[in-house]
This record gives C-alpha cells, sequence and structure tokens, in this order.
C-alpha cells in the first residue's frame, strides 16, 4: 500500500518537473484586446492571433476586455502573471496618453514589449459637406469664425483631441470639441453636417464618405493623398500603432520565443496584405527598438499634454 | 439583374444550411441567460473567415436573428429572459406559462418575431436609402427628444403605481451615471475602485434584475413551502386567426418602433422592446390584463425586438455605420472579405446587398423549425430536478455577466442587483422601469451635454425652430405626461358633476 502511494508520488512529482520544464508555451495563450469585438483593434488582433496560434502550436484565445477607453483590458494585462499566457494588443492611445491625464493601475514600467504589429499616422479627416476643399481653405474659415466648427472626439485628452488641439494651438484656430461615444456615431454626424472635424487612423477613410485633410507624419505615407504636418509648418508627427505587449518581468526565453515568432508572422508579406485589407498597415518592430519609441513617445506625450492642460 | 442574382444567392444549399445553423446556435446561444447576440456572433465568427462574403453574412444575420428570438424560450419557460431585448417577454409570457399555456406563449413570441422581421426587412428592401438619409436627421437634439420619449413610457409602465415606478425609473438614471463623466475625465459614484470607473453595464444588471432575482424567490418557495409551480415542458402552438383579429394594429405598430429604433445608431433592440411594450400597455385594449398573461405585451415586445434587425442592416448598409454591437461586427466580416462598406457599397456590390436582403428575410422564416428544435432541447434542461436547474441558472447568469466584458466587478454588480431586485420586487416595485432607466440613461447624459454644445451662444428659440423633428417629439412627450393626467380629472369631474 505505501509502495503504490510512493509511486504515485513520484509519478505525480515526475509530471510535475516535466510539465515544469515543456517548452514554452504548451498550453492556450490569452490574449487581452481592451476594445470591443469587430473594432479597430480588435479585427487586427484576431488576425495576428489567427497566424501566431500556426507558428507557436497552441491555440489562442482573443478576450474582449471593454471599458474606460482601454483602460480597463491594459489594467487586466498588467495585473496578470507574467509566464507569457496572458498577452495584449495594445493601442499606443492607452499606454501612452491615458496614464498622464488619470490615475490608473499601470504606468510606464508596467509592460514587457514583444513586438509592434501596425502603424499608421494620425490623419485629420473632413466631413465633404463643410464650407472648404482643402486645409489652408480650413485654416482660413476656421480664423474667420472661431468658436463656429466642431470637432467630434471620443474622450478628453486622448488620440483624437490632442493631434487636433495641437493644429489649433498653431494656426491659432478655435474649435467646439464635442465627446461622442463611437466611431460610427461621430460619421453618422459628419456626413449629416452637424460635425466637419475628426481625427483618427487612416483606416475610417476608406470605411466612411469623409476625406483626409493632413496626415501627422514627417514622411508622407503611400496611399495617403494629402499633405503632411511636416509640410504645414507643424512638428509634431502622432502616429496610431498597435503592439503585442505583457507584464513586466517575463522571462527571457519566453519573450525571446514570442518576439521571433510575432516578426515571421507581422514581416511576412501574407500578413501585410491581409492588413491592408482592413485598412491597416503592417509595421515590425522588435522589442528594444519598441521599447525605445515607447519611452520616447511616453515622454513626448507627458509634454504636450501636461502643456494642454494647464491651458485649460 | 446583380440585386437579383445576389438575392438569388441566399437560397443556395449552401447559403441556406449555414443561414439555418446560425439562426439555431443563435437561438440556442441566445436561450442561454446571460449570453447574448455579441456572444453568439463572436462564436462564429472565426468560421466565416474561411467562407466568402455571401455565406459568411447568411451564417452571421441567422446567428442575429436567432439570438434575438431564443432569449424568449428562456424568458416565457422559467422567467429568466435569456437576452436583455427578451426581459419584457418574460412579464406576461411566464403568467401565460404558469397557466399551462407555455406553448402558446412561445407560440405567440415566435410568430410576432417573425412578423417583425419580416416587416423590417420588406421596409430595408423598399425604403433603405430615403430611411438612411432620415437617420442622418437625428442629431444631438433629436436624440434627446426621442430619449425623452422614451421615458415618458416609464409613466404608462407603472401605472397604478406612479410614485415606486418613477422611483425605480430615478433609480436607473442614476446606475446610468456611474463611471467615467463623457465630458470630463472624472470619476463618479466608483468609491474609488478602478474597475468601476467603466460603468455599469446592462447586461449584469438585467441578468441580476431578472434571472438571479427569480432565483432567489424560487429558492425561497422551495424554502417555505416545499414546492415550485412545476415548469411545464412545453413545445409550439402558433396562434390562430381568430386569436390574432384585433392585434393586427399592435402588430404593425410595435414592428414601426423597432424599425425606427433599429435605425437610429447607438440603440438597440432592448431599447425597442421597452418603448414598445410601453407603448401597447399606454394604448392595448386590453392593457388591464397586462402582467397576467395577455398576449398582446408578447406581441408588442417581440415583435419590435425583432423588427430592429431590419431596421438596423439600414444604416449599416446605406451608409456603413453599424446601428448596434453586433452589426459593426458584420461590416467587419465584410472588411475581412476585401468588400469595403460604406457609402459606395450599394451600388457597387448590389448583389451583396440584395443578397444580404434575401438572407435576412430567410432567417427569419428558419426561425420556425428552429425554435420548434430548440424548444424541444430545453424541455430535457426542464426535466432536471428545479434545484439543479435553478444552480445551471445561476452559472449561466455569473457566466454571462463576466463574458459580456471580461470585467469582474459585473460578477459582482449581478449578485447584488439579484438580492436588491428580489427585496424590490416584495415591496412592489416594478423592474422594467430600473432596466428602461439604465438603457436610456447614459444615451441621455450624452444627447443633453452635445446638444448644449452644439447650442453654444445661440438662443434656445432659434435653436428649437431649427429642427422640426425634435419639435414634434417634445409634443409627443408632453402629450404622453399630460393626456392620463387630463382623462383623470375629465373622468373625476364627470363622476362629481353626475
Amino acid at each position: 500500500m505505501i509502495r503504490r502511494i510512493f509511486c504515485l508520488a513520484l509519478m505525480f512529482v515526475v509530471t510535475l518537473c516535466t510539465a515544469a520544464h515543456a517548452a514554452y508555451p504548451d498550453h492556450p495563450i490569452t490574449l487581452i484586446v481592451p476594445f470591443g469585438a469587430g473594432g479597430g483593434t480588435d479585427v487586427p488582433a484576431r488576425l495576428v492571433a489567427n497566424m501566431l496560434e500556426k507558428k507557436l502550436g497552441q491555440p489562442i484565445v482573443v478576450q474582449n476586455i471593454v471599458g474606460g477607453s482601454g483602460t480597463q483590458g491594459v489594467a487586466q494585462i498588467t495585473g496578470s502573471k507574467p509566464d507569457g499566457y496572458t498577452l495584449g494588443y495594445i493601442p499606443v492611445g492607452t499606454v501612452c496618453l491615458q496614464p498622464h491625464t488619470q490615475k490608473l493601475p499601470y504606468g510606464k514600467d508596467s509592460f514587457t514589449f514583444l513586438g509592434m504589429v501596425t502603424r499608421q499616422p494620425v490623419v485629420l479627416m473632413s466631413s465633404k459637406v463643410a464650407p472648404w476643399k482643402n486645409l489652408e481653405g480650413m485654416i482660413e474659415a476656421v480664423r474667420k469664425n472661431p468658436n463656429k466648427y466642431v470637432v467630434a472626439i471620443t474622450g478628453t485628452a486622448n488620440m483624437t483631441h490632442v493631434p487636433v488641439v495641437e493644429l489649433a494651438e498653431k494656426f491659432g484656430l478655435q474649435f467646439r470639441y464635442i465627446p461622442y461615444r463611437s466611431t460610427p456615431e461621430i460619421m453618422k454626424d459628419m456626413i449629416a453636417g452637424r460635425v466637419q472635424l475628426h481625427a483618427d487612423a487612416p483606416a475610417a477613410l476608406s470605411q466612411f464618405d469623409v476625406y483626409g485633410l493632413v496626415q501627422y507624419v514627417d514622411v508622407p505615407v503611400a496611399n495617403l493623398n494629402m499633405p503632411t504636418t511636416k509640410e504645414v509648418g507643424l512638428d509634431k508627427p502622432m502616429v496610431h500603432w498597435q503592439g503585442i505587449m505583457g507584464p513586466k518581468n517575463m522571462p527571457a526565453e519566453v519573450t525571446g520565443t514570442l518576439a521571433k515568432a510575432i516578426e515571421e508572422v507581422v514581416a511576412s508579406k501574407e500578413f501585410a496584405e491581409e492588413a491592408t485589407k482592413i485598412s491597416s498597415a503592417a509595421y515590425w518592430m522588435g522589442p528594444e527598438a519598441f521599447q525605445k519609441q515607447f519611452d520616447q513617445e511616453f515622454e513626448y506625450y507627458g509634454g504636450v499634454l501636461k502643456e494642454m492642460l494647464s491651458k485649460k | 439583374m446583380d440585386s437579383l442574382q445576389g438575392a438569388l444567392s441566399a437560397l443556395t444549399p449552401l447559403n441556406l444550411g449555414m443561414n439555418f445553423m446560425g439562426v439555431l446556435v443563435g437561438m440556442i446561444v441566445g436561450a442561454l441567460p446571460g449570453l447574448g447576440s455579441v456572444v453568439a456572433i463572436t462564436v462564429c465568427l472565426p468560421f466565416t473567415f474561411g467562407m466568402d462574403a455571401g455565406t459568411a453574412m447568411a451564417l452571421l444575420l441567422g446567428v442575429y436573428c436567432g439570438s434575438i428570438c431564443g432569449g424568449s424560450i428562456s424568458a416565457i419557460l422559467i422567467n429568466t429572459p435569456g437576452t436583455p431585448q427578451s426581459a419584457c417577454t418574460s412579464l406576461d409570457g411566464f403568467p401565460m406559462a404558469k397557466a399551462g399555456k407555455s406553448a402558446k406563449a412561445i407560440g405567440w413570441a415566435l410568430s410576432a418575431s417573425i412578423a417583425g422581421g419580416i416587416f423590417s426587412c420588406l421596409v430595408l428592401s423598399i425604403a433603405t436609402p430615403t430611411l438612411a438619409a432620415f437617420a442622418l436627421e437625428f442629431g444631438a437634439l433629436e436624440t434627446f427628444a426621442l430619449i425623452l420619449m422614451g421615458l415618458t413610457c416609464i409613466s404608462s409602465i407603472s401605472a397604478g403605481n406612479q410614485m415606486k415606478g418613477l422611483a425605480a425609473g430615478v433609480m436607473g438614471l442614476l446606475l446610468a451615471c456611474v463611471g467615467g463623466s463623457p465630458f470630463s475625465s472624472e470619476s463618479r459614484f466608483t468609491f474609488g475602485l478602478f474597475s468601476l470607473n467603466s460603468g455599469i453595464d446592462l447586461v449584469p444588471v438585467i441578468v441580476g434584475v431578472f434571472a438571479l432575482s427569480e432565483v432567489i424567490t424560487r429558492a425561497e418557495s422551495m424554502l417555505y413551502e416545499g414546492r415550485v409551480e412545476a415548469t411545464s415542458t412545453s413545445g409550439v402552438t402558433l396562434p390562430s386567426m381568430k386569436e390574432w383579429s384585433g392585434r393586427y394594429w399592435l402588430l404593425l405598430k410595435s414592428s414601426i418602433i423597432g424599425t425606427i429604433v433599429g435605425i437610429m445608431p447607438g440603440t438597440g433592440a432592448a431599447t425597442a422592446s421597452f418603448l414598445s411594450y410601453g407603448e401597447a400597455k399606454r394604448s392595448s385594449p386590453r392593457r388591464e390584463n397586462f402582467g397576467k398573461g395577455e398576449p398582446d405585451s408578447i406581441i408588442a415586445a417581440e415583435s419590435a425586438n425583432n423588427a430592429v434587425t431590419g431596421g438596423a442592416m439600414v444604416p449599416t448598409l446605406a451608409l456603413g455605420i453599424p446601428g448596434d454591437p453586433v452589426t459593426a461586427i458584420m461590416l467587419a466580416t465584410f472588411a475581412i472579405h476585401g468588400i469595403s462598406p460604406g457609402v459606395r457599397l450599394m451600388t457597387e456590390n448590389p448583389g451583396i446587398v440584395y443578397g444580404t436582403f434575401a438572407a435576412l428575410a430567410v432567417a427569419n422564416l428558419l426561425m420556425y423549425p428552429a425554435c420548434v428544435i430548440t424548444t424541444r432541447l430545453f424541455n430535457y434542461f426542464l426535466r432536471l430536478p428545479e434545484p439543479i436547474l435553478m444552480g445551471f441558472v445561476v452559472v449561466l447568469c455569473i457566466l454571462g455577466s463576466y463574458g459580456a466584458r471580461g470585467n469582474m466587478v459585473d460578477v459582482v454588480v449581478t449578485m447584488v442587483a439579484g438580492v436588491l431586485a428580489y427585496v424590490l420586487r416584495r415591496q412592489g416595485f416594478p423592474m422594467p422601469p430600473i432596466v428602461i432607466g439604465l438603457v436610456l440613461g447614459q444615451q441621455f447624459e450624452m444627447s443633453i451635454g452635445q446638444m448644449l454644445l452644439f447650442k453654444g451662444t445661440e438662443s434656445w428659440l432659434s435653436f428649437l425652430l431649427s429642427s422640426p423633428i425634435a419639435m414634434v417629439l417634445f409634443l409627443f412627450s408632453a402629450g404622453m405626461i399630460a393626456l392620463p393626467v387630463l382623462s383623470d380629472t375629465v373622468k373625476r369631474k364627470k363622476q362629481t358633476s353626475s
């Protein structure tokens, strides 16, 4: 009897050891998306997850954790165990802007960077029924009628608000900023002509009946037919990026495996084509470069927001 | 020609099969308390990647219609609505089931659903461009007026118990205020809890108020009376033409309400069913019987919530603007299949658009066989001993409330809402006003704020005069508040004079 128990215990220990030493990953991985299913963050995330699970040999479960403009989901990622089985698909605003304006359970040092997946400049979009045809026309019209034209935002001091404030600052423009709950509701009012301007990722350009006035980059992006902010003298590039991150202190062998697999997916021709189909743009950046860019942008937006909020 | 071909593509064996699969899966998921349309669609989404666009749409539309109708099966049979939009159905469906007429109640719900769905489909295929233009007329002011009208239906729903009804409505409005303010980044009523920052979601409240409090009520009667009314197993009996007579106008009116609510982006099937229920309770000749098993109430709720499907497709297809989270997922599916949604969709891809219309109509017809199958499956569930059945319901409630947003605080909200609702129900507070307050509250606040910002320095008079739609809606709301009071006074005067 005792021998039997001993044997069983031994077997149990052996299984445990093999489990501990099995190569990562040996069970399904959860990828948290901090926005709702079917949206601009969710669709590319599912695309990556779909291709990534073939590389890693383990299923990847996409979990949408919605609320607080994405901060609820990000908080869940940073609060999880850093074992490589909970990762997040994170857009720039939730980690570079929100920590400066709200009290959040995460900050600059809460993440392990695995790789950037997409990157597109912010585009200032205009309603087709607005009384201008280009950026110069818009600036002229707004100067003549301060506080008349409406800019739709999805939240105070986020990526739909900050870029417009910077432009307004540079050219001395006065807008009315009106918050909305979702992009579709904004687009309805833009088509109807109640809202004139809205800043967002270029995806909306191909989906809705609006056009772009200016792109927030130094070097113009192919297939975006509009001037850059550098050309008009505003030195404030702003990009929407989405990347895969985990909680801080992930083991090096896990991050190595993940970064390699993500690179193979994101840098592939197949992913680039699929990303273009959903009006996104694949952009690979490895962990070190990603971290460096994050650090820079975190400080950059911190400064911009401090200045912006102090003037209010 | 393209459009005809597109419409016929909905009838190929593959597309028909997928459509039916969708309706069935949607109905089963919808019938499980707490798991709604979005969950059902997200489950099916990965399968659509390998299909062509028409087949994918047939599947998703099937799921959409099925899930909305499926919620009413559990609402009627065990008084726990499977989805927010079927919460109203339980109000009269369950009393009917208790009286041993569950098959008839499901028959009413099913036939009203099909009629509402087909009606909205007809409207969709005839008048999409016109209706899309109408939807664009609705800005902040018009939305505010519409929601105000919606809130007045609280007063008709709580007829006979005005004070308690209004108190419950205010409770709902207060719940809607929890979380970050949309106009500043301030948090309100969160007690410093970060998880409450994102506000109180509708799903956990509905699940708690309707499903969990019902479980507590049953547990109590098991404990003190040693028995519960046995939940009878059921089939589907469609109502006869004779029973329908005198109810056609109600059906048409409710379908129109559902379609219009569907067309407005940012609303949803739950809003439609409550509005239509409120209107029926105000105007139905049989309103005295509401709450005791009156089919009129089931007709109003079910035809309106299924009519939303067609209405929501109007801005989705004509403008590329999704009316609710489910249609947003459908647009994403279009994009994945290389069809760019938006204003050009109808002119560039008439085939796919008319295929969608046809698939939606077919999905509505397929609800009948799917409902018969689901009800049969549900019977196995109902044969379980009562304690085990209720245990399952609790597990599903918790699962569903967590699944909606993946936020643990929602599970706590469900529990608290369940216990509170149990207490309030015992005190005679009606439950629908709480839900109406919460459903409409967040949008109400948003539209008031937006309206004031849009008004700016303009005078109120010229701001209001610029919108005839809003003025009409305001007049309606005023009428709906004033009419019951006036008719009461007139009655009293007559009594005193005679």
